[in-house]
């Protein structure tokens, strides 16, 4: 569906994307993930042709686009329902199934309201309920729960997983909770370089890597097959093959409690990173 | 053209939504309080512009006074089509064609603002008829296509300074500081280039206003449509 090759993007002296080449099918989540100033957002304002690459190209098959990006806003002095109806074209198919979105995230009660009237987070979610309206071949999301109330974030998470079975779904995210409860593809940004691009599912086979935060520090578990290294009250396992279940499950025999546990991707990412910082 | 429409529509509902409706009715109030109540500007404006007090009054005094208000009149209007609407532009970029965008927002600001023209022409005839019992039509309409060519000028500078500026307050400044410059422009070799040269008198229609007026539009719109296609959002 989309081909990208060479793509780079310079703001003054400032090279955000450098060199990218990426292609997506026709369907499936793709999540591109990275630092602060790693190049998301612009990966995705290019995509969407919002802004002009310095150099490279873009192929799009579809037209069809839908969008949320972060720094956009819906018309502040409407209501929601107009800024949908403006979204989809004054196109009353589209406009429906904007409806529905709308109904199964239970956020009818605000079509009527005007966007300035909105808490963030309901604007925010308005707006990325408003990018599914239409039902667009790519849909594109930047940071789509970010600053959103953890009920909506589930329901966003819930569309988003639901979408990208039939259409081609394209989101970034500094978080990687999305790539803990989905499997899809991940893209890692880091200084406009892809630093890896990879299955998620794949990723958690080959890097098995686990933090646990304790409810009290001064643990030490020691399983066979399985490193450690101890941080305060965190602990992060390393193992060849999946144990995380079997981890967990020594915890609880032994009757230690912990407060979270860690997104392995997170810890992978990270790990990446770091190395590439290092480099 | 389907998305144009959906634009057009949209910009005209905004413009009957916001301040730009309170600028209408102060300006129509303020032309009002100079046609109806000042003599003295009537009996500057008949030596000035008609010694032998040929033309109707009330008719001529709206004229000059739209004339010289137009270029303020377009600035207030249309200084914020573009500049400073970068959040929104996202929003409206991301399904609508840019040129979609642009044109439709220019030509529902200037649709607006030339129906407002036509309804303080129409008035004004129609208080003329009802003081001096003579209705001069021809006139009137002659004067009211000049003033629609005229503000479609004005309002092609501003779209272009609209364009390039990235905040209403540097968009709005820049509107005002050439509708001044123009003035002096008007009087020096590159007169071609100010609005202000090409001055038409109440009720006469010449080939040599109208052309270089409507001159404005065909260069300027289809440049700053340019522009915006090219620029970042």
């Amino acid at each position: 569906m989309i081909e990208i090759a060479g793509l780079t993007k310079r703001y003054g002296k400032i090279t955000a994307l450098d060199n990218v080449g990426l292609k997506f099918g026709e369907k499936g989540l793709n999540l591109i993930a990275g630092a602060n100033g790693a190049g998301k957002t612009t990966m995705l304002l290019l995509i969407a042709g919002l802004i002009r690459q310095s150099a490279g190209k873009i192929r799009i098959r579809s037209k069809k686009i839908g969008m949320y990006v972060q720094g956009a806003s819906l018309c502040q002095n409407r209501t929601v329902r107009e800024n949908l109806m403006l979204y989809s074209r004054h196109d009353l198919l589209a406009y429906k199934s904007g409806l529905t979105y709308f109904e199964s995230a239970g956020l009818s009660q605000l079509l009527d309201k005007k966007v300035h009237e909105l808490s963030s987070s309901c604007d925010k979610a308005s707006y990325v309920l408003i990018a599914f309206s239409g039902e667009p071949d790519i849909l594109l999301l930047d940071e789509p729960i970010a600053g959103l109330d953890p009920v909506l974030a589930d329901k966003i998470i819930h569309f988003i997983k639901d979408y990208a079975k039939k259409k081609l779904l394209i989101m970034s995210s500094q978080s990687l909770r999305m790539a803990n409860l989905a499997s899809g593809r991940i893209i890692v940004l880091h200084n406009g370089l892809v630093v890896l691009d990879s299955d998620i599912t794949k990723l958690r086979d080959e890097n098995h890597t686990m933090r646990v935060v304790m409810e009290k520090a001064g643990h030490i578990v020691k399983i066979p097959g399985v490193f450690f290294c101890v941080n305060g009250n965190t602990i992060v396992f390393k193992y060849k093959k999946d144990l995380s279940s079997k981890i967990i499950g020594l915890l609880a025999h032994k009757g230690i409690k912990w407060l979270s546990k860690g997104n392995d991707i997170e810890q992978i990412v990270a790990e990446i990173i770091r190395k590439r910082e290092n480099t | 053209m389907k998305e144009l429409i959906v634009i057009f529509k949209d910009e005209v509902g905004q413009i009957f939504r916001s301040r730009k409706i309170l600028y209408m009715a102060a300006i129509s109030a303020l032309i009002l309080a100079i046609v109806y109540s000042t003599k003295v500007v009537q009996l500057g404006i008949l030596i000035l512009f008609d010694p032998e007090n040929e033309l109707n009054i009330y008719s001529l005094v709206t004229y000059y006074t739209l004339y010289i208000a137009i270029p303020i009149i377009s600035t207030l209007f249309s200084y914020d089509i573009i500049s400073g609407a970068q959040k929104n532009l996202r929003f409206l970029a991301s399904r609508y064609s840019r040129s979609s965008i642009i044109l439709g927002r220019f030509f529902a600001n200037y649709i607006t603002l030339t129906c407002f023209i036509l309804l303080i022409t129409i008035g004004t005839t129609l208080f003329s008829f009802w003081k001096t019992q003579n209705m001069d039509l021809k006139h009137s309409f002659f004067g009211f296509v000049f003033l629609g060519i005229f503000l479609l000028a004005w309002m092609s500078i501003n779209l272009i300074i609209s364009t390039i500026c990235h905040t209403n307050s540097k968009s709005l400044y820049m509107s005002f500081a050439v509708s001044i410059m123009l003035i002096v422009v008007s009087q020096t070799k590159f007169a071609f280039l100010s609005p202000y040269k090409f001055f038409s008198h109440f009720g006469v229609l010449e080939s040599t206003t109208i052309t270089p007026l409507i001159c404005f539009f065909i260069v300027l719109v289809p440049l700053s449509v340019y522009i915006f296609w090219r620029r970042d959002l």
